[in-house]
């Protein structure tokens, strides 16, 4: 099977409608170590032009974190699909992200508080500086918040968008929604070369993130 | 330096192999005009990506990575107090408060069922000292809300030093919430001097009562 993880998921969706909490717990836990590399790389993404690497492994870690202790929630994940898993996980790695980051705000407005002002005009933020960046962070999340609430690639937005496409677009999603290797794609479109899957794949990326924003609105 | 078309399709080809690829390196390929909407992009793959068929080997070195095991040890320990336990099961139960009560006082033949409803209420909120509440009410419990006889029961509160692959804010909160179930048990009034009755027993009668 190729997707080992989509009959977890219907086992997880079973034990917690039979309020098998232990099966839950065990059959969370496998979903979790085998999107562990999507978990850790959408937080790198999410991260990866405002945290350093090393303050990404907090994020990574809180994220984690959050994931390992929804079974015990009792307000946790309520889907049934691999594409609102996926979705769930996405939300709970951008929330992680925010907070770290806002942690780590905090942190140095401490520590910049330790210090004396540099009466040569060193650099320094103030108190004021660091105030604003809350400020513009706090804008930033109303306005992520929107569109992550819209633009999640949930199965719902795949059922009206890949209509919309272009047959050789939608035939280059479908083909790596399934996870195909380049070599099977090659065949499958009539493809001459890697270099031209290539490019329909990103010409069919860029349609399908331009047909999310159209969902969104 | 590489296209982002070319590195998106070498990350997927990577991704779909098993290979474990780190969008770091990728974006660190891409020209600082192009990481942005490389990063998108990534993004968007990973959101409909199917997961690789890892080897047992690479399975293994997952299972093993610090940061998922110490995310999954916590998990595993993390206390959760009773009332948030029964409320979960009577949700997941489909059962109303009343419904519970009313089985509640048919199981142990009380007389006072609005009685029992109160208390219920008392416990889902967590205003009852979890330490005594007896085993009895819990098993029945347990039976009317569909679970097994052990899995509802209190749980010790949880202790400091739980190691974190890097520290964080969250290991604080739950010393804090360990702490403050000590402290409502501390609080909280003992039984008063008059007799319990089989109600009062069952709530706040203590494990063996």
């Amino acid at each position: 099977m190729r997707d080992g993880d989509e009959t977890i998921l219907r086992l997880f969706v079973a034990a917690r409608a039979a309020g098998d909490g232990q099966a839950v717990a065990r059959l969370w836990a496998e979903l979790l170590t085998l999107n562990f590399d999507r978990v850790e790389q959408l937080v790198y993404l999410e991260s990866h032009d405002r945290l350093s690497r090393q303050v990404q492994e907090d994020a990574l870690q809180l994220a984690l974190l959050r994931l390992a202790m929804i079974p015990r929630r009792r307000r946790g994940f309520e889907g049934t699909t691999k594409g609102e898993w996926v979705e769930f996980s996405k939300r709970v790695v951008r929330a992680a992200c925010i907070d770290t980051q806002r942690r780590e705000v905090r942190h140095s407005e401490r520590r910049a508080g330790l210090h004396t002002t540099d009466e040569e005009g060193q650099e320094r933020l103030t108190k004021e500086a660091y105030e604003a960046i809350l400020k513009e962070e706090d804008e930033r999340d109303d306005d992520r918040e929107l569109r992550r609430e819209l633009g999640a690639l949930s199965d719902e937005f795949f059922d009206w968008a890949l209509p919309q496409m272009s047959e050789s677009h939608r035939k280059m999603i479908e083909c790596d929604r399934q996870g195909m290797s380049t070599e099977k794609i090659i065949a499958k479109l009539g493809k001459k070369t890697r270099d031209a899957v290539y490019k329909l794949r990103e010409r069919a990326m860029k349609a399908l993130m331009k047909l999310r924003e159209e969902y969104k609105a | 330096m590489t296209t982002t078309d070319q590195l998106l399709g070498q990350f997927i080809e990577a991704w779909n192999a098993g290979e474990r690829p780190d969008v770091r390196d990728y974006l660190g390929r891409a020209s600082e005009e192009d990481r942005g909407r490389l990063a998108e992009l990534l993004s968007t793959w990973l959101q409909l990506a199917p997961t690789p068929q890892y080897d047992a080997a690479t399975l293994a070195r997952i299972t093993e990575a610090p940061a998922l095991r110490a995310a999954l040890d916590a998990a595993s320990t993390e206390p959760v107090p009773v009332a948030e336990q029964v409320l979960t099961l009577r949700e997941r139960a489909g059962l109303g408060l009343q419904d519970v009560a009313s089985r509640l006082a048919r199981l142990f033949s009380l007389e006072d069922e609005s009685r029992a409803s109160v208390y219920l209420e008392q416990l889902e909120r967590g205003d009852l000292d979890e330490s005594r509440l007896s085993g009895r009410l819990l098993a029945g419990l347990a039976a009317i809300l569909g679970a097994d006889r052990d899995q509802l029961r209190p749980e010790p509160a949880l202790g400091a030093g739980q190691m974190f692959f890097r520290s964080d804010g969250d290991s604080e909160e739950w010393v804090a919430s360990g702490i403050d179930a000590l402290s409502r048990a501390a609080l909280a009034p003992a039984p008063s001097g008059e007799p319990l009755d089989e109600l009062d027993q069952l709530f706040v009668g203590g494990p063996d009562a």
